[in-house]
């Protein structure tokens, strides 16, 4: 007797796998709802998984590259903005590195230099760019992004909240337990992460005065 | 940034066939799997990620499985139940889920009688519909369905011995 239903509620779903569009989506919820159901398209699904695991099929790498590279040709822009970047970052330092060489020089050898005008202005300019180079050196390693591997959502909001001072809630429990791989760049604000974070499908964010809800 | 471009050539040509294979048997569909695995080299670009030699080939995997079970868990329950996509409710797939399956696929290699096997296969591997498969053995779709079910119980019971 009880076989019976077991199979009927079977074959049932096997119908449902056959004639898709005979069927609402509350039908299946419906009959999902039956733990041996449920147990039987969990199975199947794993089958399909572990036979398809065992089967190779041949990818022409080659072809695949050459497309993936067409459509991804770095861009222009963002070439000239890397190396923009870089300019910016060598004459930086060589400010820097001149600075010292010349502070350094001033001390010891002060005497040496005929020009009396000249000093109180370069020590006092070496002094200043010093001070600007070492905080942001220290300021680079601790803003090593962070990387969160397999994270659960709550986690990784609550971190970001306590560092961009803001509250976090969650209206629904699930959201917690999302679980994904992230990379928190501290560098960036909290609206561009929740830019970032927004791009998955299953997480909706939005910030409204301080406090970040969870859908 | 010569160099990177090779760098991403190199990690493209080295990593593609085994990422292509993993999004395979987590999503199945040709297509959106070819998606999912340029999606995760193009991310590489965008965010200008540099992924260290040791550990490289595990952050591949691990995001193309990420993005798999994301688009799962997009699709509606239909979708998921029609097309026999595993939705991993419990978040990630476990580490040991691999040897699940090698478990799995030892079990089904034993399945006895060869029709059932061959039912499997027709399913599985080649995505046909019940109909065509009672078609192709000359047989009727009660005895397809009759064999799947008894397949998932031997499965379940074996499963069961072994793990879960």
């Amino acid at each position: 007797m009880k076989e019976e239903t077991i199979n009927k509620k079977r074959t049932q779903l096997l119908d449902m796998q056959e004639h898709p569009d005979r069927y609402t989506e509350e039908a299946f919820n419906d009959l999902l709802t039956d733990e041996d159901v449920r147990r039987f398209a969990y199975d199947m699904a794993m089958t399909k998984r572990a036979m398809r695991k065992h089967e190779r099929e041949e990818v022409d790498v080659d072809r695949t590259w050459k497309a993936f590279s067409t459509r991804h040709q770095p861009r222009h822009r963002n070439r000239i903005k890397v190396v923009a970047a870089t300019i910016g970052i060598i004459f930086l330092s060589s400010i820097a590195f001149a600075a010292v060489l010349r502070w350094g020089f001033f001390r010891s050898t002060r005497s040496e230099i005929p020009n009396h005008n000249q000093p109180v202005i370069a020590q006092k300019h070496p002094n200043t760019s010093l001070q600007d180079t070492i905080p942001a050196q220290q300021d680079s390693t601790s803003n090593l992004p962070i990387v969160f591997d397999d994270a659960e959502l709550a986690t990784i909001l609550n971190q970001m909240a306590a560092y961009y001072h803001v509250e976090v809630v969650f209206q629904r429990k699930q959201s917690k337990h999302v679980r994904l791989y992230f990379r928190w760049n501290r560098q960036k604000s909290l609206s561009q992460q929740l830019e970032l974070l927004n791009a998955f499908d299953r997480i909706n964010l939005t910030l409204s005065d301080h406090t970040l809800i969870v859908d | 940034m010569k160099q990177e471009t090779t760098s991403i050539e190199r990690l493209f040509r080295q990593h593609y066939s085994k990422m292509y294979h993993l999004a395979r048997y987590i999503l199945f569909d040709t297509d959106e799997c070819h998606d999912v695995v340029s999606d995760v080299f193009a991310r590489i670009l965008e965010d200008k990620i540099t992924l260290l030699p040791d550990t490289e080939e595990a952050f591949l995997l691990r995001s193309v499985r990420n993005r798999c079970l994301n688009l799962i868990a997009r699709k509606s329950v239909k979708e998921r139940a029609t097309r026999q996509l595993l939705d991993d409710t419990t978040g990630v797939m476990a580490a040991d889920d691999d040897e699940r399956l090698d478990q799995l696929m030892l079990i089904i290699s034993h399945l006895e009688p060869p029709l059932r096997q061959q039912i499997l296969r027709l399913r599985y591997l080649q995505e046909m519909s019940y109909q065509e498969i009672a078609d192709n053995l000359c047989v009727s779709k009660v005895t397809v369905y009759n064999h799947l079910s008894q397949a998932m119980d031997t499965i379940r019971k074996h499963l069961k011995t072994t793990k879960r």
